[in-house]
């Protein structure tokens, strides 16, 4: 054994945690070493002390003397009713609906303040309730699976066509372009499966 | 209090017997709140966390399974990782030295000024462990555990509980060496009455 095996062993020497052979071996190591058996005192002391040094500290320290009045009202007290967690949707839906929440910032954001998106054509006033609704439309249509069949799409999705065929302003689509490349695939992939959908 | 009296209790309070949970209560408030209490350096968060542990053992009260351990292990279980998530949710930040050595501050006595002086040192050397650490700590110096029991608590290898403890042994060394220094230094600094020279 060496010096450096001997101390880190000290502290669980000290602590009475080394087994019959690793007591042996320590044991004749530090009887021939002088700097082991100072190092050896110095963490016995150091143990002592923190070991003093706690006791002393929570010698005092009591819980309140009302803890358990308060402990039995919070048991007694009905339970505040949990409310329905939903069924948390995929990843890639949660990702297509923070590019949608985004996009309605953006599109506040432009009513605001015309010109601060940029390259995005400045919304109207009479088109931003419409894009508005759309990515509500959108946000609504996505939450349904992929595989769901088109019998069961609900009146949302025809509306969303609707808009998609009828509106000139194509700003919805170019914002999301502008966010993602990959968004706007998934968003062009999800207009396709509606708009057949509904043909 | 015996074992067998904590699982009678345990029984009686599953049976809806509100007697029985307080004498729970009683019997394990200051195991709960001291470990607490040397975990976050605060009377009031080791309060708050006193009520937080035992509202979860009423709850979770038919989980206990005696033959997985005693009910004092269960209850260090839940303290000690109560403790650690009570950490994450304050980001670490809080230790409250100042008031641990009011707390430990007796009423009148040299000795026991010594030893507050003490228990100052290591408290604020204490600050300057990471929670898993000074939950070694707090369980072995302490509670007096054995590494078996750290382990089973704390859920680690006693490998861990042993290089932790050596972790926590280097810190705290180097911290009290500074704080001593830093206590004999200011002694020596010269009082006001010091004569200045013009």
């Amino acid at each position: 054994m060496n010096c450096h095996e001997a101390r880190e062993w000290l502290p669980h020497y000290l602590n009475d945690e080394l087994s019959a052979s690793e007591r042996e071996l320590l044991q004749v190591h530090v009887a021939g070493c002088e700097a082991c058996f100072a190092e050896m005192q110095m963490v016995g002391t150091l143990q002592r002390q923190i070991r003093a040094g706690l006791h002393v500290s929570t010698e005092h320290a009591e819980p309140s003397s009302h803890a358990w009045a308060k402990l039995h009202a919070r048991i007694q007290s009905p339970r505040t009713p949990q409310p329905k967690q939903q069924p948390r949707p995929a990843f890639f839906l949660q990702a297509i609906g923070a590019v949608f929440a985004t996009l309605s910032v953006m599109v506040a954001a432009a009513v605001l303040r015309p010109g601060l998106m940029g390259n995005l054509a400045p919304a109207s006033e009479a088109t931003v309730p419409a894009q508005i609704q759309a990515t509500q439309l959108a946000q609504s249509v996505l939450q349904q699976p992929a595989s769901a069949p088109a019998v069961a799409a609900e009146p949302n999705h025809k509306q969303l066509a609707a808009f998609l065929k009828t509106e000139p302003d194509q700003s919805v689509r170019t914002a999301i372009a502008v966010l993602s490349e990959a968004d706007s695939q998934a968003l062009n992939d999800f207009i396709c499966r509606t708009c057949v959908r509904m043909q | 209090m015996e074992n067998s009296e904590v699982l009678i209790l345990i029984r009686r309070s599953l049976a809806g017997d509100d007697s029985a949970f307080a004498a729970l209560f009683h019997q394990f408030k200051n195991l709960v709140f001291k470990t607490a209490f040397v975990m976050l350096g605060s009377r009031d968060e080791a309060d708050d966390l006193l009520q937080d542990v035992f509202l979860e053992v009423h709850r979770s009260l038919s989980g206990y399974q005696a033959s997985k351990g005693a009910f004092s292990t269960w209850l260090y279980r839940i303290t000690v990782n109560d403790c650690l998530s009570w950490k994450r949710k304050r980001r670490f930040l809080f230790f409250s030295f100042d008031e641990c050595r009011a707390e430990s501050l007796p009423d009148a006595g040299r000795t026991h000024e010594e030893q507050a002086e003490t228990a100052d040192q290591v408290l604020k050397a204490m600050s300057h462990l990471s929670p898993k650490l000074r939950a070694v700590v707090a369980l072995r110096y302490y509670r007096d555990l054995s590494y078996a029991e750290i382990a089973t608590i704390l859920n680690i290898p006693i490998g861990t509980v042993k290089s932790r403890l050596c972790q926590a042994l280097d810190l705290l060394r180097k911290h009290l060496t500074t704080n001593t220094a830093e206590v004999i230094a200011t002694s020596l600094l010269p009082t006001q009455s010091t004569e200045v020279r013009p």
